[in-house]
Parts: structure tokens; C-alpha cells; sequence
């Protein structure tokens, strides 16, 4: 594992040092993260990898300001994220886009109502706009014509599809994905994530990904890969 | 911040079958609280209808009279006793009984209030009273309250058509010159408006020399406060003084009183704002319970505790407008089936309209308020 330099550690999307992570209290407390410590680079797309039940997810929900961090350091897009307030934990998540194993769509609204939602928190884009670009969205991830149904009429493939236009549709500056392809047959899947890479190195935006699935590794730049808690390897898919 | 899409709505209207139970239930509640707040006003109303019509500055009563339909009589001697005040201008005489009215179509017996009074002096300004008050001269004649209930039979269709109406009064024969319009109220099922002698002939055994109410009139301008307490101070201990607004008031703590009216129909509209509380919050509840995974993606996207707080109130403002708009045209409704039907004058107003709007809103906020509680179970680590 090399050095990073300060001028490149100084810039990471995502710097961790010596997380800690526990869950429970007292005599129940379990340690789910040990020392923890990686960076992703801009641009960068990491594949997260590692047994089920290895802190993949707890990892991701930490970077994500879904849970609060205790111990360690966690800087996120240039926000320490150490016993961060909610404040700072809504605005870091506004960065982000996420996207979940079980697409998470809103069932009561429509593909391009789901994929303009995060507008919603964006007043100065008007309505009209929001359409515009949420339609321009859903048609480059191939569901143009999808996108007035519900998620309940619409197949994996293509919730997962509009769950990645959701999660490019507040320009964020990183992209977290958790599992997106696992409810997806492997062919699926892998369109899915063919398709996020590819709007995401269109707009620079890094990724983490959280994939059993070694066979996307070539579509990635390198692989973080987890044990028990701890970082155990880091593989560089270029060299691999 | 100004919402693109009505997420509020979407996520109430998604379940059909749950969002027109939640409006339903709060339509009846709003028809509840309207009917049962209508039915009190009419009832306060209808008791105080003669009250509020009359003209004269004080009235006098005997001390002991409880109410209006309980007026004791007292002499007239006392009545006129006030006559020696000099701003005194006109004095007259108000009398109250029951007269068995039988039926001419059928022969059946009902009981009639019966008001006797000199109408032309214009003591009480019912409708009809100062037009058609003139015929009651003649012997045997009276008005007809047209809001007397249908028991007395077809008497304003007959009158109104031009035909004549006679009935037995207290076994005289006596016919219909008249229509006023007074109100049936739970105390009484009809009234008529005759004059001071025709009264006399159809209740023989009332004295001529009794009075049970007096009205006094004084000098325009008067100090009628100064005139109350110095009446007041002759009179005494025979009769008392009001004002009509006094009089109004003492019969309605009367009722308060006497008649559980003002609690059950209050404990009606009550019942009424529990029941769409329980309602709407029941329905938040478990639309928040059942949105919780929803809930979470949104704080995971980076929306704030309070715009989903937001989100669950407006659904209760929701309900509130979609229950309350056909819940009250549904309550009017009500109202003219009972108007119609008992002769019970409930009336719409927008006082009692802005009232159980914000009822309406209030009940909805609060369950909403409630409802959002469990938002706090959202977790948005539990999404992944
Ligand atoms: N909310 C929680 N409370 C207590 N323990 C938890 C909680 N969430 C996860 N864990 C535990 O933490 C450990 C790491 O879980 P995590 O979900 O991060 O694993 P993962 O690597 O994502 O696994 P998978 O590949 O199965 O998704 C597991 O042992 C799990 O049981
Ligand atoms: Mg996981």
C-alpha cells in the first residue's frame, strides 16, 4: 500500500483513518469495524468487496452520514464526519447519491416523480425543469418510455435503472451503491452497472460500489476488499 | 419550500380504499359536530324566539317564574304601578297558556301554546304579527305559527289556499285569520298569537285581573337603567324588572340549567371531533407505519426530519378540506331534512362554518401531530 501524498489526500472524495465501529451497548457491544482506513480519489470507481456480514454495508451507511461515526476519522467530500449533527449529516447526504439493493422507489409515485425527488430539495429548479431533466435522465438509462408507470409495473432492470437516475439527478459528487444488482440476473446486472459507470465517468462523479459480484471488477478501478472488519487488500483493477 | 411534487397527497391517495375510509370518517364527524352545534343553536333559538322579538324597554314578571313557558301570574295592579315613574310612556300585557287544539279532519287532541297579547301595539314584532294582527278583533280568531309541527294538520296549506280553517279550541270554535312564524322547540309542539280578549274566551278560568308578563315602554332617550332599578324598588317584592336582553339570558340559564340540552348536544359535537380524531389519526398512523422504509429513503436522500413532518401534517390538512367541504353540504342537507321535519330552526351560519373548519383542522392536525411521532422510527441506516 503506498503513501498517499498530501496534496492527493487533501483532495480524496473519501478519507478514512482508523475507523472504529461498534454496534450494541454494553455487554452486547460487538466491534463491526476495526481501524479502518482507505480513500477514494475524484473520479475514482471502487468496488467494495468481502464476505457477507464483514461491515461492507456498516461501512457504507458511515460514509453515507447514515449513522453517526464515534471513532476514528471520516472525511467526506471535505467534511469531517467525526460525531457529525444532523444538520451536517442532511447536507452531506444532499452530495450523495445513493443507490440500495432494493431500489427503494417510492411506490405511490410514478419512474420520473422517483427520479425528481431529490429536486424536491432543490427550490431553485423549477418543475418544469425537473421533468425536462429527469426525462433526459430516464431516457439515457434506457427507460424513456417507462416513465409514467409505477415501480410496480416495472421490472428489476428497470427500477433499478430509474433508481440510478435518481441517484445522478442532484449532480452529486459521489455515488453510493450498495448491492444494486444482487436482486438482478447476472446479465442484468451488469447493463445496470455498465450504465452507471459510464454516466458517472461522463461526469467525473466516483463511485463505491458494494458488489458480491467479482465479475463487474473490470468495469471498476480498483477493489476494496473486506474481512471481519478490516481493510484487508486493495487491488488496482488496471494491473489486475 | 415550495413542493414540485404533492408528496403528502400521493403517498394519502395511494391506497384508494384507506383514503376514502379516512375522508368518510371524517366527513361524519364534521356532519356530527355541524348537526349536533345546529341543533343546540336552534334550541337556544326556539326558546328565545318570543324574547327576542320583543320591542318594549323592560318587561316585569313575577319573582318566582322560572322561564318563559313557567311566567306565574301576577296582577295587573302591579303591573300598573309603574305608571307613576314619569318616563314611562306605555305599559301592556303579555298572557301564556295551553289550549287543547282538536283536530277537525280527524278529532284528535293536541296541545297548543297559546299567547295572548293587544298585537297592534306592536310589543312583540313577529312576522305577521303587525299585518295580519288586526282580524284577531274579531272574536274567536288567531295566528298560526307555520312552524308548528305537522300534528295540527294541513292548517297554513288550507289557510294559504285561500280557505278557511276553523278548529276546536278548548271546545270553542275558532278559525285561522294568520300566519306568524315562531319555532317548535322540544318544549312545545305549536303556538298561535291571539289577542288579550280572544285569549280570555278560549281560558275562562285565567283572571282577567292577572297578567304573567308586562311590558313597559318608556320615553325615547330615557335612562332605561335608571328606570330598571327604580322599577325595580316599587315593584319589589311582586315582581321583577329586565330588560329583554336580561330576560333572554335568565331563560336560557334556565335551560342551561334544567335541560341537559347544552351538554348533550355539546358532548354530541364532542363525540363528533373524537371520533374523526380517531379516525384520521388511526388512518397517519399507519399510513406513516406503513411508509417507514419510504420514510427512511427520504432522509437517506437528504430530506430534513421536518419536511417528512411536513409531509404527514399536510396529509392531515388534506383530509381535513376533502372531509370538511362534503361533510358540511352533506350537514346542510341534514339541516333542511330536520327543518323540514321538526320544525326545529337549524339554520347554517358562517360562524358555526369557520368554527368546525378549524374544528375540522384542528382534529386533523392533532392526530397528524401524533402520527409523525413514529416517524422518529425511520432510520435511514436501515436502507441499504
Ligand atoms: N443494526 C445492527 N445492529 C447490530 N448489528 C448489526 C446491525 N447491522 C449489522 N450488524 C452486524 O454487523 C455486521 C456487519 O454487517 P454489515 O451489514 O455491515 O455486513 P455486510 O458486509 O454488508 O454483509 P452483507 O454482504 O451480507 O450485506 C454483521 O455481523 C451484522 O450482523
Ligand atoms: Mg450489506
Amino acid at each position: 500500500m503506498p503513501e498517499p501524498i498530501q496534496d492527493a489526500d487533501r483532495q480524496a472524495v473519501v478519507q478514512a483513518r482508523g475507523i472504529n465501529f461498534w454496534f450494541g451497548e454494553g455487554e452486547l457491544q460487538r466491534q463491526i469495524l476495526f481501524d479502518v482506513e482507505f480513500a477514494i480519489q475524484p473520479g475514482e470507481i471502487v468496488l467494495l468487496t468481502g464476505e457477507s456480514g464483514s461491515g461492507k454495508t456498516t461501512l457504507l451507511t458511515l460514509i453515507g452520514a447514515l449513522r453517526t461515526l464515534t471513532d476514528g476519522s471520516l472525511t467526506v467530500l471535505g467534511q469531517e464526519l467525526l460525531h457529525a449533527n444532523a444538520a451536517t449529516q442532511v447536507a452531506i447526504r444532499r452530495r450523495i447519491g445513493f443507490i440500495f439493493q432494493a431500489h427503494n422507489l417510492l411506490p405511490h409515485l410514478s419512474a420520473l416523480d422517483n427520479a425528481r425527488l431529490p429536486l424536491e430539495l432543490s427550490p431553485e429548479i423549477s418543475r418544469e425543469e425537473g421533468i425536462e431533466r429527469a426525462s433526459a435522465l430516464l431516457t439515457s438509462v434506457g427507460v424513456g418510455h417507462r416513465m409514467h408507470a409505477f415501480p410496480s409495473r416495472l421490472s428489476g432492470g428497470e427500477k433499478q435503472r430509474v433508481a440510478v437516475a435518481r441517484s445522478l439527478m442532484g449532480h452529486p459528487d459521489l455515488i453510493l451503491a450498495d448491492e444494486p444488482t444482487s436482486a438482478l440476473d447476472s446479465r442484468t446486472g451488469r447493463e445496470v452497472i455498465e450504465l452507471l459507470v459510464h454516466l458517472s465517468r461522463g461526469r467525473g462523479v466516483p463511485i463505491l460500489i458494494v458488489s458480491h459480484d467479482a465479475r463487474i471488477f473490470d468495469l471498476t478501478d480498483r477493489a476494496i476488499h473486506m474481512e471481519d472488519g478490516r481493510i484487508q487488500s486493495m487491488a488496482s483493477a488496471r494491473n489486475a | 419550500m415550495p413542493q414540485k411534487i404533492s408528496l403528502a397527497f400521493r403517498q394519502l391517495a395511494h391506497d384508494r380504499m384507506k383514503f376514502a375510509t379516512a375522508i368518510a370518517g371524517v366527513m361524519v364527524a364534521v356532519m356530527l359536530m355541524w348537526i349536533q352545534l345546529g341543533i343546540l343553536a336552534a334550541v337556544y333559538e326556539s326558546t328565545t324566539v318570543i324574547h327576542r322579538h320583543i320591542t318594549s324597554d323592560l318587561v316585569v314578571f313575577h319573582p318566582l317564574s322560572e322561564n318563559m313557558n313557567g311566567l306565574k301570574p301576577f296582577s295587573v295592579r302591579t303591573l300598573y304601578r309603574v305608571r307613576g315613574y314619569p318616563d314611562v310612556t306605555g305599559i301592556g300585557e303579555l298572557l301564556i297558556g295551553v289550549v287543547e287544539w282538536r283536530r277537525p279532519d280527524n278529532g284528535t287532541i293536541w296541545k297548543m301554546q297559546t299567547y295572548g297579547i293587544e298585537v297592534e301595539e306592536g310589543w312583540v314584532d313577529l312576522p305577521g304579527l303587525m299585518t295580519d294582527g288586526q282580524s284577531l278583533k274579531e272574536a274567536d280568531t288567531f295566528l298560526f305559527d307555520r312552524n308548528s309541527r305537522a300534528v295540527f294538520g294541513p292548517v297554513v296549506q288550507t289557510f294559504l289556499g285561500g280557505k278557511a280553517f276553523e278548529v276546536e279550541l278548548n271546545h270553542r270554535r275558532a278559525r285561522v285569520v294568520g300566519l306568524t312564524s315562531m319555532a317548535a322547540s322540544f318544549g312545545q309542539q305549536g303556538n298561535i298569537v291571539t289577542s288579550r280578549a280572544n285569549y280570555l274566551r278560549l281560558l275562562k278560568q285565567f283572571s282577567p285581573d292577572e297578567v304573567h308578563l308586562g311590558f313597559v315602554r318608556l320615553r325615547p332617550g330615557a335612562d332605561i337603567p335608571k328606570a330598571q332599578a327604580y322599577l325595580r324598588q316599587i315593584l319589589a317584592p311582586e315582581a321583577l324588572v329586565m330588560t329583554p336582553q336580561e330576560f333572554t339570558d335568565f331563560e336560557l340559564l334556565y335551560l342551561k340549567q334544567n335541560a341537559p340540552v347544552g351538554f348533550v348536544f355539546t358532548m354530541g359535537a364532542v363525540a363528533g371531533f373524537f371520533i374523526g380524531f380517531i379516525v384520521v389519526y388511526q388512518i397517519l398512523y399507519t399510513d406513516v407505519t406503513n411508509n417507514l422504509p419510504n420514510f427512511a429513503t427520504m432522509k437517506a436522500i437528504g430530506f430534513t426530519d421536518w419536511a417528512l413532518f411536513r409531509i404527514v401534517i399536510r396529509q392531515g390538512v388534506i383530509l381535513s378540506v376533502l372531509g370538511y367541504i362534503p361533510g358540511s353540504i352533506l350537514a346542510i342537507g341534514f339541516y333542511h331534512i330536520i327543518q323540514v321535519g321538526t320544525s326545529i330552526p337549524v339554520r347554517p351560519t358562517w360562524d358555526r362554518a369557520w368554527l368546525l373548519l378549524g374544528l375540522t383542522c384542528l382534529m386533523c392536525l392533532l392526530s397528524g401531530a401524533m402520527a409523525t411521532r413514529k416517524l422518529r422510527a425511520a432510520d435511514p441506516a436501515d436502507v441499504f
